[in-house]
């Protein structure tokens, strides 16, 4: 595997692609990204933790409301979110300990876009990245080097997509310039006012807190200015350092403290475990499965927080959500 | 397992090439996604906040009102949703749910047709919704109205009309 190669097939699989004159256009494009076939190893991890957020994603959107009082009637397809997660669970089961590990895989696959359709259109924008990544580990074959490694550029280039998206949408909608969406969050959630409330001047949180409702929102505290036009510039330029080999290491270090900080404001726990953990397909190192055990308590932590108290159990959650 | 000619070798280069290009035309598509989800919120009044366009945290969330009125003018009167079914509270609840998410792609009719069936005496309604909506321009929301009339007409649910601009 050597840059400068002229075969195709060792183009996508090699790690100078993007050097390679000979290479196509397509090739290079997508080896921007890096990767070999040893960082394309995780992709396994990756696919589990994905099944797994669906599982959890769908049984979590249960109507256990309607589970704890014996005289409600059940809404239709109640058992369907039951239904859906040990579909997943024992098409797992059976690509791992089964005969047909492939159709195990495209079944857990199929429950999965199940899930999608079933909770359309009251689906999180992450479990709809979960079952597109989730789409493109089922079409590529992860026994196979160049196709594990075309898997993982996929991937790398849509986290890419995704961030980029989100600092792009950001300036369309116009609301970061004189922090007109910060004041509205501040003034309006309480998760954002607990977060934002020790730093900004007693005068001017009077003055956000007696916004009117409709608006108009903003702010001149340059400070504040200042911050919310580095959250749309950050979420521009960071996918870009992603881009080169030299810059990939600290801009994922950036981004994931980014992401840490945003979800103390957010609390949206999974999309940030989602999201870091395609992050974490960027470093040589693979971490993924050191920090998959933190991702699982997470999830139990939003599965005590949620479940018990629709039960009428009390709350039982470790984590603000 | 030989091959001498080489056909399995260039049938797997195939194959992989299309499998390449299909993983890349899905990426552009799912990258060009977001510029045709602006289409549908500017339009549609589809919440930005939803549907895949990545653009949580960038307008105000909001929540929107829905009234309803006897007579297909709008004039005649508010009357109460029926709520005393079950069946009917949650067709309320999944309706402003999905009014909230889909904006103008999700359609009253089955409400109208709920109130048809608990005012016999109804010709016609008139379900008006109304949508805050963030104006950049004005740094606040501004109110888009939508009504729709709806009458009884032919068996099951009524036909809706196209609601006025």
């Amino acid at each position: 595997m050597t840059a400068g190669t002229s075969d195709p097939a060792a183009a996508i699989s090699g790690v100078g692609a993007s050097l390679d004159p000979d290479a196509s256009w397509l090739d290079r494009g997508l080896a921007l990204v890096g990767g070999d076939p040893q960082e394309a190893e995780r992709l396994g991890w990756l696919q589990v933790f994905f099944f797994f957020h669906v599982a959890m994603e769908i049984l979590i959107s249960a109507p256990w409301a309607f589970f704890a009082a014996p005289d409600a009637l059940l809404p239709r397809g109640a058992f369907t979110y039951f239904y859906l997660p040990a579909g997943i669970g024992l098409s797992l089961a059976w690509s791992r300990w089964g005969s047909r590990p492939r159709l195990g895989r495209t079944l857990a696959w199929m429950f999965s876009v199940l899930a999608v359709l079933w909770l359309f259109p009251n689906l999180p924008n992450h479990l709809f990245l979960v079952v597109f990544c989730l789409t493109v580990l089922w079409l590529v074959d992860l026994k196979q080097d160049r196709e594990a490694m075309l898997g993982l550029r996929v991937l790398r280039w849509t986290t890419i997509i995704v961030f980029a998206a989100s600092g792009w949408q950001k300036v369309r909608y116009g609301t970061y310039f004189h922090a007109e969406f910060l004041t509205w969050a501040a003034a309006h959630t309480e998760r954002f006012a607990v977060l934002m409330q020790p730093w900004i001047p007693v005068a001017e949180w009077r003055r956000i807190q007696a916004l009117p409702p409709m608006g108009p929102f903003g702010s001149t505290w340059w400070p504040l200015v200042a911050l919310s036009n580095g959250v749309w510039i950050f979420e521009v330029a960071a996918p870009l350092c992603l881009l080169h080999r030299r810059t990939r290491g600290p801009a994922v270090a950036a981004i994931i403290a980014f992401l840490v900080a945003i979800e103390l404001g957010a609390r949206e726990w999974m999309f940030g475990c989602v999201f870091v953990s395609l992050m974490l397909l960027f470093p040589r190192r693979n971490i993924l499965p050191k920090v998959l055990p933190l991702f699982l308590l997470i999830y139990l932590a939003i599965f005590a927080g949620k479940v018990p108290a629709a039960l009428g159990w009390g709350h039982w959650g470790f984590l603000p959500l | 397992m030989s091959d001498p000619t080489g056909t399995i070798g260039k049938e797997a280069e195939r194959r992989f090439r299309r499998k390449k290009h299909g993983l890349v035309a899905l990426l552009v598509a799912f990258a060009l996604w977001p510029v045709a989800h602006g289409f549908w919120v500017e339009n549609y009044l589809v919440n930005p906040w939803r549907m895949f366009g990545w653009a949580m945290y960038c307008v105000p969330s909001y929540e929107p009102q829905i009234r309803f009125f006897a007579g297909g003018d709008g004039t005649s009167g508010e009357i109460q949703f029926p709520r005393g079914s079950a069946t009917a509270r949650l067709r309320l609840e999944t309706y402003l749910r999905q009014r909230g998410q889909l904006g103008d792609l999700a359609s009253p009719r089955l409400l109208a047709a709920e109130i048809l069936r608990a005012y016999p005496s109804l010709d016609t309604v008139t379900i008006a919704v109304s949508h805050p909506v963030y104006s950049p321009d004005e740094a606040g929301f501004r109110s888009v109205r939508r009504r729709y009339d709806f009458s009884r007409r032919g068996a099951g649910a009524p036909p809706a009309t196209a609601p006025p601009p």
